[in-house]
């Protein structure tokens, strides 16, 4: 759905740009702005503000990857489900683990010796509150300082020269079941984060934060109120806890000043409660949940929104990354973003005007027949939505998403966006899910199945500009690990069976491939110190989500142990 | 915790177990005047409960809870020392997981006896205590069906059955409400005019917090009500047995500790239009069933009454995978007294296992449609 609580389309008249996004405008964070024009570093989760996870180092290349051999690894000292991409910025490496995050290491990038290592007060009893795993994406760099968020709620500022502790602020009460697991996106002066709880009873948000002092700057719900276009989409004062919590990693468009976030599922799972519960929703379509979100940084007025799943029903959290690139649409170079959903739908939008480009399945989707750019609505297949009465059997693509969390990767010179996804099935009845006191919940699980067609996962290659796929590996398990690309005409991701692989990014030839020991769910990164190139990875399987799915989940966890090892290459 | 830590705690709990369950059996093989004059001090009875749940467990303060008073006096029956382990069950399975299974406790209170749980992890101690969804009524207020409801400001818990069950009607609006606190609040403050929310702690902030001013009435139904046991692992049958013997002997204590906690005793009222909707959903007031013409074809009649009222759970046409709901293979399963299983389940309710009495709902006219047309489905 298109929305704009402003009033009116906020239609940005830029040229169109000739060139690939510019990293650095000045309108930045001035450090980091420094940091991510610089090709040897990794400054930030998607390298750039555009979220591609593309590097321009070519050391290390097509023709010589055979011959790549480890550098140094790292014990980051916590187990399982190890998800942070590290950043390295002029030779300093830093980097979270899991459990808290438990660590917080600076690390010579070339060594691995330990430059500081901070250990946060994380709530002993955040546990039960975390709906999936104890997982860290790792920190982000602004002006001197890493920033990362806590599990138990909080937004903490370090040093980074030494790690002390600058300032730490309470974004949510975690014993709320809101929790944050993904480092914050730093535009300017602001250090911006959501979080996550979306099926807990949140209204999701996004929040700003002065970098120097740690003081909230703005906050915008992302579930709309009253008097705020869209608030008619919620039945009664269901918006009051409609989830749609941003827990993932935003972008940023320098040209245009704007981010982008994507948001998760409405609160409550069972829809009647707050549409009518059948695909004939009307206009009761949970405006701001499983959505695009384009905001302005410096206000949070949100600019325009794009749904994926309206009413969404089948835990179809849209929160995935948006992916900022300039592509050719009809032998124009148009300004797009691209988002595999977890819906199973490709999206490509002008990111300027908000307007839908295309949006095809990138893995097999039966809950709905196509996508209506027009009303930007799924054509949905009623039998496959499910009620609190109705079991939908065989919905492809399951809660596990077509994508879930771990990154895609876009490669301007090859122009493929490299994509992770899992083909997986489900059979869905909801059910209600509120913790009782004195009384254990008790509910459906959902069952989650594998998909049709012999294989589990996939790595895809495809072309933001057709939709077309230009080639794809299949993998025996799902939930596999996110992709980086460079200019070497390579593409880097592990699977959740421990094996780390470089493929020819224009063939997906695997190159190279080197078994790391535990499952990899985290996105791999680049970078050069005093003129090598580095390839570095953090595996260590997740144990959370695998102990929801099932049979499959049991074959994840027989492959390989929990691990949490930091692995770097070289030639 | 590593496994190296995890493996030595399970080897000392095991030890542990091994070693009260030795002194069990030196026990029961003295006399009681005996039992005083051994010369190890009994192991502690240790049950696993939430930390911060009142009015069942707490950590901190007085009164410590229900669950915490009958645990203690359950200890005491049992000749040991009561200790609490604390562990939060904001998620079950895995606090289950993580502490019962891994030995950190003897038992864990406030859990249900279904399979659907933790499989055959668990083994069940006699239900300790009946609770469910209640409806909260300022003194005078009666509310018998449904349709009573209409216009009236209801708060009910966000994604509760009661949220579930109101969505399912235009003409009762809800005040949406993240806790019982905040329900009985709502009500105190008048922004909600009755509440329908989880009766425990209805009750109890009703007579801590209200003075009594409203009337706590359980509710029965689909996802209303369930019995809360104390899990053991498989495998701990002996001391299950124990423990059920001590709760038969406590019955007048729990009753006692129910009265100092304010837990609803009453009967579950089931409310008229208050029978799952099919896959439908209903007009804004609940159409009495239609009386069926005098059976021209009795088993087609209940052919559509069974799609329209049971099929939500027990599967369109009776089709059904989950084997305890195959309506299927009562033949199978009852044989001759098919027919006397059926009459008495559907007029008195199976609360625990989800089921509603459905007496007042359906006439006894259409409960013999409905069974002639499951005989007629019925697999060899």
């Amino acid at each position: 759905m298109l929305r704009n609580r402003m009033g009116s389309l906020a239609v940005v008249t830029l040229a169109v740009a000739a060139t690939a996004i510019s990293h650095g405008t000045g309108r930045a964070d001035e450090a980091l702005d420094r940091a991510v024009q610089n090709d040897n570093n990794w400054a930030m989760y998607g390298r750039t503000y555009d979220n591609q996870r593309f590097s321009p180092l070519k050391e290390i290349n097509d023709q010589n990857v055979g011959g790549l051999k480890l550098a140094w690894a790292f014990q980051v000292g916590a187990l399982r489900s190890n998800e942070a991409s590290p950043l390295v910025i002029d030779g300093t490496m830093y980097i979270t683990s899991s459990s808290g995050p438990k660590n917080v290491f600076a690390l010579d990038a070339k060594t691995g010796a330990i430059k500081w290592r901070f250990q946060p007060d994380v709530a002993e009893d955040v546990q039960p509150y975390v709906c999936c795993d104890l997982d860290s994406r790792g920190v982000s760099f602004a002006s001197g300082k890493i920033l990362f968020s806590q599990l138990d709620g909080f937004l903490t500022a370090l040093d980074a020269q030494n790690g002390k502790q600058l300032w730490k602020s309470k974004i949510v009460d975690y014993k709320d079941g809101e929790t944050n697991t993904s480092p914050p996106l730093i535009v300017k002066d602001k250090a911006i984060i959501g979080f996550s709880g979306g099926e807990y009873g949140a209204r999701g948000a996004i929040q700003a934060y002065d970098i120097a002092s740690g003081k909230e700057l703005w906050k915008t719900w992302t579930i709309p109120g009253p008097g705020e276009p869209g608030n008619d989409t919620w039945k009664g004062d269901s918006w009051q806890h409609g989830g749609g919590a941003a827990w993932y990693v935003g972008s940023y468009d320098p040209k245009t000043n704007t981010i982008f976030y994507g948001t998760s599922n409405p609160g409550p799972w069972n829809p009647a409660v707050r549409s009518t519960g059948t695909s004939d929703f009307g206009k009761l379509t949970n405006a701001g949940s499983s959505s695009t979100l384009a905001l302005d940084p410096d206000t949070g007025k949100i600019k325009w929104e794009i749904q994926s799943t309206a009413a969404e029903a089948w835990d179809y959290d849209g929160v995935n990354e948006l992916v900022l690139a300039d592509v050719p649409i009809n032998g124009q170079k148009t300004p797009i973003y691209m988002k595999a959903d977890r819906n199973g739908f490709f999206f490509v939008a002008n990111r300027d005007t908000g307007k839908l480009i295309s949006a095809q399945p990138f893995v097999p989707v039966n809950w709905a027949k196509g996508f209506d750019l027009e009303t930007s609505r799924a054509i949905e297949d009623p039998a496959k939505r499910p009620r609190m009465d109705y079991k939908a059997t065989d919905i492809c693509p399951s809660w596990m998403g077509g994508k879930n969390w771990q990154p895609i990767s876009f490669n301007p010179m090859t122009g493929l966006a490299y994509i992770p996804s899992n083909n997986m099935c489900q059979d869905m009845q909801l059910t209600d899910i509120q913790f009782r006191r004195g009384m254990f919940y008790l509910g459906n699980d959902f069952a989650v199945n594998p998909g049709h067609g012999g294989y589990l996962g996939r790595l895809e290659a495809i072309d933001p500009a057709t939709q077309k796929m230009a080639w794809h590996i299949d993998l025996p398990l799902p939930w596999n690990g996110g992709t980086m690309t460079t200019a070497g005409n390579l593409v880097f991701f592990g699977d959740i069976e421990g094996i780390f692989h470089a493929l020819d990014a224009k063939t997906g030839k695997e190159l190279w491939r080197m078994n790391l020991g535990s499952g990899i769910g985290a996105g791999p990164i680049t970078f050069a110190v005093d003129g090598k190139q580095y390839v570095a990875v953090l595996a260590g399987r997740a144990e959370g989500p695998p102990a929801f799915m099932g049979e499959v989940g049991k074959k994840i966890m027989a492959a390989t142990p929990e691990g949490g090892t930091l692995f770097v290459f070289s030639l | 915790m590593t496994g190296g830590r995890a493996a030595r705690a399970r080897g000392r709990q095991a030890a542990a177990r091994r070693r009260s369950f030795l002194s069990l059996v030196v026990a029961l093989a003295s006399c009681l005047a005996a039992k005083a004059a051994a010369a190890e001090p009994a192991p502690s009875f240790r049950l696993c409960a939430d930390p911060d749940n009142l009015p069942f467990s707490a950590a901190k303060g007085e009164p410590p809870g229900f669950y915490i008073e009958l645990g203690r006096a359950i200890a005491a029956r049992l000749g040991r020392p009561f200790e609490p382990v604390w562990e939060p069950t904001y998620f079950a399975r895995r606090a289950v997981r993580l502490s019962l299974l891994k030995g950190r406790c003897d038992g864990f209170i406030g859990l249900p006896d279904e399979p659907d749980l933790m499989g055959t992890k668990l083994i069940f101690s006699k239900p300790v205590l009946a609770l469910g969804y209640a409806l909260v009524l300022p003194q005078g207020m009666s509310v018998k069906s449904l349709a009573d409801l209409a216009g009236r400001r209801v708060a009910v818990q966000y994604a509760s059955s009661p949220q579930n069950l109101l969505a399912t009607r235009d003409d009762v609006p809800m005040v949406t409400v993240l806790s019982p606190e905040e329900a009985m609040r709502d009500l105190t403050e008048a922004k909600a005019d009755a509440a329908f929310i989880w009766g425990p702690s209805a009750g109890w902030l009703n007579k801590t917090k209200s003075g009594g001013a409203y009337e706590v009435i359980p509710i029965a139904g689909p996802h209303m009500q369930w019995q809360a046991a104390i899990a053991f692992a498989s495998g701990e049958t002996p001391l299950r047995d124990q423990v059920d013997a001590a709760i038969d002997a406590l019955a007048p204590s729990i009753d006692a500790l129910m009265t100092k906690y304010g837990f609803p005793k009453d009967t579950p009222l089931a409310l008229a239009g208050a029978e799952p909707a099919a896959a439908e959903s209903r007009p804004a007031t609940a159409p009495q069933p239609v009386r069926a013409t005098p059976a021209v074809d009795s088993a087609a009649a209940g052919h559509k009454l069974f799609n329209e009222n049971c099929s939500h759970c027990h599967g369109p046409d009776a089709v059904q995978g989950e084997r305890r709901r195959n309506l299927r293979l009562l033949q199978h399963r009852y044989g001759e007294d098919f027919d006397q299983v059926f009459m008495n389940t559907v007029t008195h309710g199976r609360v625990t296992k989800g089921m509603p009495n459905w007496s007042g709902v359906l006439t006894d006219e259409q409960f013999h449609e409905i069974l002639a047309y499951l005989h007629s489905v019925q697999e060899p």
